[in-house]
């Protein structure tokens, strides 16, 4: 029987080539990012298809209980969402005479850089569901918050979402000058304090902020953010007097850099466009999750226990797991869409 | 006693609109001009037993936009264009305003991909109810009271978007080819009107 798809090694066999470039493609991404888990949960424990969560609104704040009338008493409410685990899984086959004759000795090193890739999944679902992307490799659906809106929306069940105008959404100013984009993170801030919840107080606490604010962009804007963040006298762009164009002014120090916070920046080219956000590192739960029903495992098929291989010479590898992402409330999230 | 004068501002008027990602598209979520379309959103009812609110889902969500917002989600549309791989296994959106932007001949601008529906007066999200369908509104069509335009052929449309906006070299290129193909923007019905 046919074999389909196996790994095509016949320009490594020649003998006497030289494995100077064998590592051209040694994956170099193997892990995942690690500013992944300041902005991702990973990891939760699953033991069932999907996973049900709950969490209840906020608890109500007292009132003042006026002389001779029943004592103010007040509810709130649960909601509830669904997570389901789906299958992740990669094989990879080769001939067994093209591991013996391959010259450069690294097939096999090479096929086993797909449990390196299981690493990455994690970072690819978080931009999928960061961006709303169609990815069918990846989610069959991007998953809506527990709210019932999408992960960054203005709006909630009808009212702003968060209780502050705008939601989880700050319209940017762009990205064409670090003014801009030092206005629009504190817009992004501001925006964190004004929240509140579900009785109508302030979300968090303006410490929080304090704890470590994480910035991911788009990798086309590296300039840009490197300098509104790490240069300590940034050029001022402004127009000239005549209003026709732009020049550049002082040089003033940088509002970010001696605010006394602290940002983790990172860039990334999944992001297409100009628009960027802000997570809290602080914030007691990552808007984006993983829950993972069985981890990774590799089932290895050889001679020693594969009729297949015996008949065909065919070995291969195959990694799976079982694993679902959702989003959960997402207030400590915050896009800056130009 | 002395007549003070008081100065008033005039209340921002704001539209209802029923706005969202259709299927196909390639997001199930994208904001564009600060306004979320998300594929679905839901809303809550009460659960008979306990206190925990049963989601009923529908498909996109009602936003109220004022004219000045209008326009800016208007520009943002016509700043993106849509790129498939695999297929169209995996879609991409891509900002022309990006400094990485390069157009391909394949890019197709997103406005089809998209609906934006104002909602007549005194029809409210909570007495249209959950389970809405495209289908239930697209004969309500309207144009917007500002832009008595109403295109529903996807190349004109573009065209329309490219003259509207022509903020950018790379958005009209991107309109052309899909206006010089014909084929790459759904046309069996109405998705934008602007």
């Amino acid at each position: 029987m046919p074999v389909g798809n196996p790994v095509s090694a016949t320009e490594a066999l020649a003998r006497g080539l030289r494995t100077t470039f064998v590592d051209t493609y040694q994956r170099l991404l193997a892990e995942a990012h690690p500013l992944l888990k300041k902005v991702m949960d990973l990891g939760l424990p699953s033991d069932k298809s999907s996973e049900l969560y709950a969490y209840f609104e906020s608890s109500p704040h007292p009132t003042r209980w006026p002389r001779g009338e029943d004592i103010p008493a007040d509810a709130f409410r649960a909601r509830n969402w669904t997570v389901e685990n789906y299958d992740w899984a990669k094989k990879v086959s080769w001939h067994s005479n093209d591991e013996a004759d391959d010259q450069t000795k690294s097939l096999v090193d090479r096929v086993r850089d797909v449990a390196g890739a299981f690493q990455i999944l994690p970072e690819r679902i978080f931009f999928q569901v960061l961006t709303g992307s169609v990815d069918l490799d990846l989610l069959p659906v991007v998953p809506t918050a527990p709210d019932g809106a999408a992960l960054f929306a203005t709006t909630a069940g009808g009212a702003a979402r968060f209780g502050v105008t705008g939601g989880n959404i700050v319209t940017g100013t762009g990205v064409a000058t670090v003014a801009a984009v030092h206005t629009d993170l504190y817009g992004g801030i501001a925006r964190f304090l004004r929240m509140q919840d579900t009785e109508g107080q302030p979300l968090w606490p303006p410490e929080l902020v304090g704890r470590g604010i994480t910035i991911v962009y788009g990798s086309a804007n590296e300039l840009v953010f490197r300098q509104a963040f790490s240069q300590m006298n940034h050029v001022q762009i402004v127009q000239n007097v005549a209003a026709a164009e732009n020049v550049a002014a002082a040089a003033p120090s940088n509002v970010v850099l001696n605010s006394g916070l602290r940002f983790n920046l990172w860039s990334s080219p999944r992001i297409l466009d100009n628009d960027w956000f802000v997570f809290l590192d602080g914030g007691p739960k990552k808007a984006i999750f993983e829950q993972v029903r069985e981890p990774l495992q590799d089932d290895v098929e050889d001679f020693g226990n594969s009729d297949r291989t015996r008949s065909t010479k065919m070995k291969s590898i195959q990694w799976h797991a079982r694993m679902g992402y959702g989003v959960s409330l997402p207030y400590q999230a915050i896009q800056i869409n130009n | 006693m002395a007549k003070h004068p008081i100065f008033t501002q005039a209340k921002i008027q704001r539209k209802k609109f029923f706005v969202g990602v259709r299927e196909g598209a390639p997001v199930h979520n994208i904001t564009l001009g600060g306004i979320s379309f998300p594929r679905q959103t839901a809303t809550f009812r009460p659960s008979s037993e306990g206190s925990v609110d049963t989601p009923m889902f529908r498909l996109g969500d009602y936003v109220d936009l004022s004219e000045e917002e209008w326009n800016r989600v208007r520009a943002a549309i016509a700043s993106r264009v849509v790129r498939w791989t695999k297929g169209k296994r995996r879609g991409f959106v891509y900002s022309v305003d990006s400094q990485s932007f390069v157009p391909e001949e394949d890019d197709e601008p997103l406005a089809p991909y998209l609906y934006m529906q104002m909602v007549s007066e005194g029809s409210t999200p909570g007495s249209q109810g959950p389970g809405l369908t495209l289908d239930d509104v697209m004969p309500a069509w309207e144009a917007l009271q500002d832009e008595k335009v109403r295109i529903t052929d996807g190349a004109k449309r573009s065209e329309a978007l490219a003259r509207k906006d022509p903020r950018d070299e790379a958005v009209r290129l991107v309109h052309a080819q899909a206006k010089s193909r014909g084929d790459t923007v759904p046309r069996e019905s109405p998705t934008l009107g602007v």
